[in-house]
């Protein structure tokens, strides 16, 4: 199994060939990120809090397409880990996959911010 | 071109936004399925949409579900979905999606399959630009081809004629031949199927009509018009491969209406049965005939039958459109609600009458968006319309013919205004015509039954006159011998009987150097 250390937190290439080497759109849709991302980690954490694994799943979803969208693909691999647990209605690993996602999501925030 | 974004995602609806707007189409974006939808049902909504699986709402296959059930409207649908659902691509396609993304989407592959959208969307306008323009030129043809001018020009007749057409062309058509002002032929017919093919062979129909007795008026050389049946038979000898080809067929009624000999010769090739209805006897009845419709068969021998025309006769032509007509409950109009309808409107203007109809089959039909043309053709006699007879018959100089000849003088004289003639009166003039006939059989051709003999009649307020027209050897009449003399002459006999039937007999030679014995009979 890939661990999330094998992986790039943001693979800045790919994503700036995705926008066609547009330097100034990466820099909009990155700035763009910042300000979502963090209302869509928001809302997985109240799922978490009221340990409602049915509700992470689709938030967790929607932030690994976010995450895997702007090439960050750590955040990536630990959302889909997250929608895997809480879809296997395993709460207590779920919560232990949201911390690490909080975790790679907090790296991701500051590279990106750099 | 436009294309639509609809995507939840805000950094990924921006991406893809700013992305294709920079390839040069003009974006415009949907935050969740809903939205989308509002859009697209919307006219004039984009051509290309981008549709993202999962959205709050309405999921993007839903929208998708739902923009195929819109008409007139088929937008280019890429779903957006993400690499784990793949297994949802079948049902994506089913649903009615024309291509799939997998997300985080190729910038190439995006772009590619765009293109391939832009395309086939391209094609589409293009091809439906054809279309309109077919179906227009359908409409011009139905118009300039399969409806002819009602006829100006004519005396005693009042004619009118009105198609309703349905929204596809269904092949009906009608014409009108003018041979002079109290004479004309009209033909009503329609094509067997739809659209082009039958807007096409209704046109073509016409115009073979047209050119068979163009054909055989130069063939007879300006002898008598060509009669209903002959120029039928060469009509379906000529189109009957052409119609076999693709497998369809043409049911038509021609009449010719000749005021002069008050008589109305039709030919009935599997159409609906025609609506005559008689001043005479007040009541409406149909006109039948037992051919089959044009295209058939090569060999069908075309029979004309001829009607009586009297002052107020009315006749309704039309097509199946109208007599098979349906209402909401799927009962049909059929012809005896026609024939009573003329019946009602037997003192309305033809165009009342046509007004009165169009009434009544909008009302039945509870709808005026008809799925068949409606056809009808009326014409009726007009008051003093008939007056000064004239008919003629044209036949071999074969004894087994004197039949035929005694009843067109016995139809004859049924046809004439006023006060109608005894039988005794009747059966003078028969005799007197036999007489003058076996004479030129017998004399004139010396027996020989292959030469032609023409007979014609005509009226006028006070005498009937009967002629009988041949080429062979003059008769010198002074030199017969005197009935109750010795001598047993036939033709001695004939002549005396002519002269004790008629009023007045006369033999001469006529313009074109023919025998010709006249015949008188003062009346009323």
């Amino acid at each position: 199994m890939t661990t999330l250390s094998d992986l790039e937190i943001f693979d800045r290439p790919d994503f700036l060939a995705r926008l066609g080497d547009d330097e100034e759109l990466l820099r909009e849709v990155v700035e763009l990120f910042l300000e979502d991302a963090p209302q869509q980690l928001e809302s997985i954490a109240r799922a978490v809090a009221a340990g409602n694994a049915a509700d992470i799943a689709p938030s967790a979803h929607q932030l690994k397409g976010a995450a895997a969208n702007i090439s960050a693909r750590r955040a990536a691999e630990a959302a889909s880990r997250l929608e895997t647990a809480a879809k296997s209605g395993d709460s207590i690993v779920a919560g232990q996959e949201f911390a690490k996602l909080k975790n790679e999501m907090q790296q991701l925030l500051v590279h990106l911010k750099a | 071109m436009n294309v639509l974004v609809a995507e939840d995602d805000l950094v990924s609806r921006h991406m893809l936004t700013k992305v294709i707007s920079g390839w040069g189409y003009e974006v415009s974006a949907a935050a969740d399925g809903l939205e989308a939808w509002e859009m697209l049902r919307k006219p004039g909504a984009p051509s290309l949409v981008i549709l993202d699986w999962s959205m709050p709402g309405l999921e993007g296959i839903e929208v998708c579900r739902r923009v195929r059930e819109l008409p007139d409207r088929s937008p280019y649908i890429i779903l957006l979905t993400s690499r784990d659902r793949q297994t949802d691509i079948v049902e994506g396609l089913r649903t009615g999606a024309d291509d799939y993304l997998t997300k985080p989407y190729d910038r190439e592959e995006l772009q590619a399959r765009l293109n391939v959208g832009a395309r086939i969307i391209r094609l589409q306008s293009a091809l439906s630009r054809q279309l309109f323009e077919i179906d227009d030129t359908l409409h011009r043809i139905q118009n300039s081809f399969l409806l002819g001018e009602c006829p100006d020009g004519l005396e005693g007749f009042q004619v009118a004629a009105a198609m309703f057409p349905s929204e596809t062309v269904a092949g009906d058509f009608y014409d009108f031949f003018r041979h002079h002002k109290r004479c004309f032929d009209v033909v009503v017919g329609d094509v067997m199927g739809k659209g082009t093919k039958a807007a096409l062979f209704g046109a073509a129909t016409t115009t073979r009509i047209l050119r068979s007795m163009n054909e055989m008026m130069s063939e007879l050389d300006s002898a008598p018009q060509p009669q209903p049946e002959a120029i039928l038979d060469r009509v379906n000898r000529k189109m009957t491969p052409q119609l076999a080809e693709v497998g369809s067929f043409v049911t038509l009624c021609f009449a010719r209406f000749d005021l002069d000999a008050a008589l109305c010769t039709f030919v009935d090739a599997g159409h609906v049965k025609t609506i005559h209805y008689r001043a005479d006897l007040e009541r409406a009845g149909f006109l039948e005939g037992q051919n089959l419709p044009v295209g058939f068969s090569e060999t069908e021998d075309y029979r004309q039958q001829r009607v009586q025309l009297h002052e107020g006769d009315i006749f309704l032509f039309y097509s199946d459109g109208l007599s098979e007509l349906r209402d909401p409950q799927g009962q049909m109009f059929g012809a005896e609600r026609l024939a009573s309808l003329v019946e009602a409107g037997r003192l309305d203007s033809v165009d009342g009458l046509i007004a009165r109809i169009r009434q009544a089959s909008v009302q039945f039909a509870g709808s005026s968006a008809f799925n068949d043309d409606l056809t009808c053709v009326a014409v009726k006699i007009a008051p003093q319309a008939i007056h000064d007879l004239r008919d003629e018959l044209q036949v071999r100089s074969d004894p087994l013919n004197l039949g035929e000849i005694r009843r067109f003088v016995r139809s004859f004289c049924q046809r004439l205004q006023g006060p109608a003639l005894d039988e005794r009166e009747v059966f003078f003039l028969e005799l007197a015509t036999h007489e003058a006939v076996v004479v030129a059989m017998r004399t004139a051709y010396a027996g020989d039954p292959t030469k032609p003999i023409i007979i014609r009649a005509r009226s006028t307020a006070n005498t009937i006159v009967l002629q009988v027209v041949d080429e062979g050897i003059a008769l010198d009449l002074e030199r017969l011998p005197k009935p109750g003399s010795d001598c047993t002459s036939e033709n001695a006999l004939g002549v005396y009987i002519m002269g004790q039937a008629m009023d007045q007999v006369t033999y001469e030679k006529d313009e074109q150097g023919r025998n010709c014995m006249t015949l008188v009979k003062r009346v009323g």
